[in-house]
């Protein structure tokens, strides 16, 4: 697999200040949102929905680019098909492990929604995505979050607020390493009849990544727009036609639900036209809607007290085709919401070629859908066989799919003054509209800079973040006040992205590390004498301390090293520190070499002796050379010179030279071989340490 | 009959193209992968690497030998705009400034 992340070859991802967006979907396009977010080496990825103008593999978004192994968490954040139709296909057929949160009634509905979905595509079975099997088995790895509530996973912090929009729509705020980005999803700045408005967070984001959809437009007032809406569908049935809203069963279709049920409650000569709410799943999304009351605005869970206001009194719900008597004037809400296929676009193509009907497209289209065609007003449509009808019935568009217009996004982005503003989800020029609009509102401002990016699919905004880092002191490093300039020393201890210092004894305090001592244990084969090995150790060491009350002979040497003597071994036995390992490898050597050189026995063996080492520069003056050697007792030794060093014993008297090292005795041949040896290995051990 | 084994990267399996001859090209593999996937959309390309070596095949580099495995990526074709042939097969203009009907009102994009 090819590289795909242009990793900095010196500095890790962990430690880099490079924040990466890349739009796989929703860039300068609307449909199958998904938007990946590189940090610190975490990687994040927000919703995965599909396009609904495409089919199959088409309507995805481009996740060949990323590798779904590598992404930490995914976010969701509302049940509409272009923000979470990939999502079965996500996390049943990719390699995809990371945690995946949306909101509570996010889940129950995306359950429902996608299970219309699939049902009313009229696709072949090889061709779709994924199964019924796949969107349930998907449904136990996807976890929910409330609003305002803060997760952590991976390092990365995160919570969400009401988008407003649909139920449960949410904008999630991601805080990594310090750094915030809020995501909005879809939302929308206004109130309606069951939900509230977005909220504007009270953390201020250093980047926005915000929907583009209705760019630089400015939507008509509520109430004029539901008047509309109302005048229409009475008109339309008035002249005895068949009013047609094509929606899918659970989103904007409550809110119209609500409208109709009002108007009709008004306007009893209209009692005894039929309302029709059609989906399979009617009775289903209903009880979802009725469930999630906390999820909506003040007055809808007021009103929850007196009566269920989903609870309809002149709208019935119909299940399919076959339950429907098509005698007269009637009013059918039928999915999906862009007619590709199923109940709306039967009913459209019944019904299109007689003037008295009329349908009216309440929600946004997407490029590629028949909802959108008809909105050129066509002479003609091809049905889903391929016949060719005329178009008759009236066409009407009165949006009312709840995402923010240019008052309302201008107003958002300067209540939150974001430093860079990312624009996804909105058509290529809507969306160049809108970046222009922005940039010129904030052009002569001296003290607010905005950076507005609208990225295309694939292509990545990298910005950089320099981050301050901060280290606390702890415990007992804290109890002194530090003054400026002071040197602090301790361990440094990285959670996450905190930093903390403090000493070894309060580690066990503040995390769960602790304090452990290494012992290390070296087993040597040694065949020799004890007291040879004992007395070259003297040499070597000086102090060698025999350890009392022992079932075998021990001894500690530099006081640090325990020596062991075992059956045709010795053990040798220290806690382990640079210093300690240095002298244990003395001591090792010392071993290896009186197993492997048996000449050099001491015949005056029981004398326990002390070689005291008093050696300075060895390369200085030969009468600098000052060597105390108690090797044959004091009165032995003899400085005849000051060059050379005599040693007599038993009367046979051995010349040492200090600068050649060389000894001359010639009277007693052992006793030179013996001191030479003794000289040479004085030297040995003094050279390396002093 | 010879085989090439291809495996999108994204996901899990390998699957299989059929051809004859020791060899296909590039583009053959191509709309032979989006046949097979049923990809019909006008702005996306694939992009063809080898699974071991994992350079990718090039228009120049042509052939690719029977037997071989490849990796597969769906990479959006730059210069194209996202338009779709919708399901009724119509091909329009995306003209968003008139697009609106009559119906809808008050939207001032021509203000600003």
């Amino acid at each position: 697999m090819a590289a795909k992340r242009k990793a900095d070859a010196t500095v890790p991802a962990e430690e880099s200040d490079q924040l990466l967006i890349r739009p796989l979907g929703a860039g300068q396009e609307v449909g199958r949102s998904c938007i990946i977010l590189e940090f610190k080496g975490r990687k994040i990825m927000l919703d995965c929905g599909i396009h609904p103008g495409l089919e199959g593999m088409d309507a995805l978004p481009y996740i060949d680019l990323i590798d779904p192994a590598e992404i930490d968490l995914l976010l969701i954040s509302h049940f509409h098909l272009d923000h979470c139709g990939a999502l079965p296909w996500f996390l049943q057929k990719t390699s995809f492990k990371g945690r995946t949160f949306m909101t509570h009634a996010t889940k129950a509905i995306y359950r429902w929604l996608l299970s219309d979905y699939v049902k009313v595509s009229n696709i072949s079975a090889d061709d779709m995505l994924y199964t019924e099997t796949d969107l349930e088995d998907s449904m136990e790895k996807i976890e929910t979050i409330n609003f305002h509530e803060v997760k952590e996973v991976a390092g990365i912090k995160f919570w969400c607020y009401h988008a407003g929009h649909v139920l449960g729509a949410a904008m999630f705020m991601i805080e990594i390493a310090g750094v915030k980005l809020l995501y909005t999803g879809d939302f929308s700045r206004q109130e309606d009849r069951h939900l509230m408005a977005a909220e504007i967070p009270s953390v201020k984001p250093d980047i926005l990544i915000t929907e583009s959809t209705y760019g630089t437009h400015i939507h008509e007032k509520r109430e004029e727009r539901e008047a509309r809406f109302c005048n229409t569908v009475h008109d339309i049935v008035n002249r005895e036609g068949r009013c047609l809203i094509p929606v899918f069963a659970l989103g904007r279709a409550q809110e119209l639900l609500l409208i109709l049920d009002e108007y009709w409650q008004n306007h009893p000569e209209l009692h005894d036209i039929p309302i029709y709410y059609a989906s399979s799943l009617a009775r289903k999304c209903m009880a979802v809607y009725q469930t999630y009351i906390n999820a909506m605005n003040d007055k809808i869970r007021k009103a929850i007290n007196v009566n269920n206001p989903f609870v309809f009194k002149h709208i019935s719900n119909l299940k399919s085709m076959d339950h429907f008597d098509d005698i007269g004037p009637s009013v059918v809400m039928a999915s999906p919401g862009m007619m590709q296929s199923g109940l709306s676009r039967e009913l459209f193509e019944s019904w299109c070629t007689d003037r008295r009907n009329g349908v009216i497209i309440a929600g946004y289209c997407v490029e590629g859908t028949l909802a959108k065609h008809i909105m050129t007003e066509p002479e003609e449509i091809t049905t889903m066989s391929g016949q060719k009808l005329p178009l008759k019935m009236s066409v009407d568009y009165i949006s009312f799919s709840a995402h923010t217009d240019y008052q309302q996004t201008s107003e958002f982005i300067r209540a939150l003054k974001p430093p860079h503003v990312i624009l996804v989800h909105g058509e290529q020029n809507e969306m160049a509209r809108l970046k222009a609009a922005l940039i010129r509102e904030y052009e002569d401002n001296d003290e607010v800079h905005i950076e507005v990016h609208n990225p295309r699919n694939t292509e990545a905004v990298t910005l950089t973040f320099r981050g301050e880092k901060l280290a606390k002191v702890m415990g007992a490093l804290a109890d002194k006040k530090c003054a400026q300039g002071q040197r602090v020393s301790g361990i440094l201890v990285k959670r996450n992205f905190n930093y903390h210092i403090m000493t070894p004894t309060d580690l066990s305090n503040y995390t769960d590390l602790s304090v452990g001592m290494v012992t290390q244990t070296q087993a040597i084969p040694f065949t020799g004498p004890i007291s040879l090995l004992v007395s070259q150790l003297r040499n070597l060491a000086g102090d060698v301390q025999q350890v009392e009350k022992a079932e075998k002979i021990t001894v500690k040497i530099f006081e640090s090293i325990t020596l062991v003597h075992e059956a045709g071994m010795v053990l040798l036995e220290w806690v382990a520190n640079p210093l300690n390992d240095m002298y244990a490898d003395a001591v090792a050597t010392v071993v290896l070499e009186v197993q492997s050189n048996p000449s050099a026995q001491n015949p005056h063996g029981t004398q326990t002796t002390v070689f005291k080492i008093k050696a300075r520069q060895l390369e200085q003056r030969p009468d600098r050379f000052v060597c105390c050697s108690d090797m044959f007792g004091d009165d032995c030794v003899n400085f005849k010179d000051s060059r050379n060093l005599f040693v007599t014993v038993d009367g046979a008297t051995a010349t040492i030279d200090p600068e050649t090292r060389a000894v001359t005795c010639l009277d007693d041949e052992p006793l030179r071989e013996m001191i030479e040896v003794a000289v040479h290995r004085l030297f040995e051990a003094l050279t390396p340490v002093f | 009959m010879a085989h090439i084994h291809y495996k999108f990267s994204s996901k899990l399996s390998y699957d299989t193209v059929v051809f004859d001859g020791p060899n296909i090209s590039l583009t053959d593999l191509k709309k032979q992968i989006m046949g097979r996937e049923k990809l019909r959309a006008g702005d996306c390309d694939l992009q063809i690497i080898n699974a071991q070596t994992k350079e990718e095949f090039t228009e120049d580099g042509g052939h690719i030998p029977k037997g071989s495995s490849v990796i597969v990526r769906r990479i959006p074709l730059i210069g194209v705009k996202s338009s779709s042939n919708s399901k009724t097969n119509h091909k329009y203009v995306e003209r968003s400034d008139v697009q609106i009907p009559k119906a809808f009102g008050s939207h001032r994009a021509h203000t600003l």
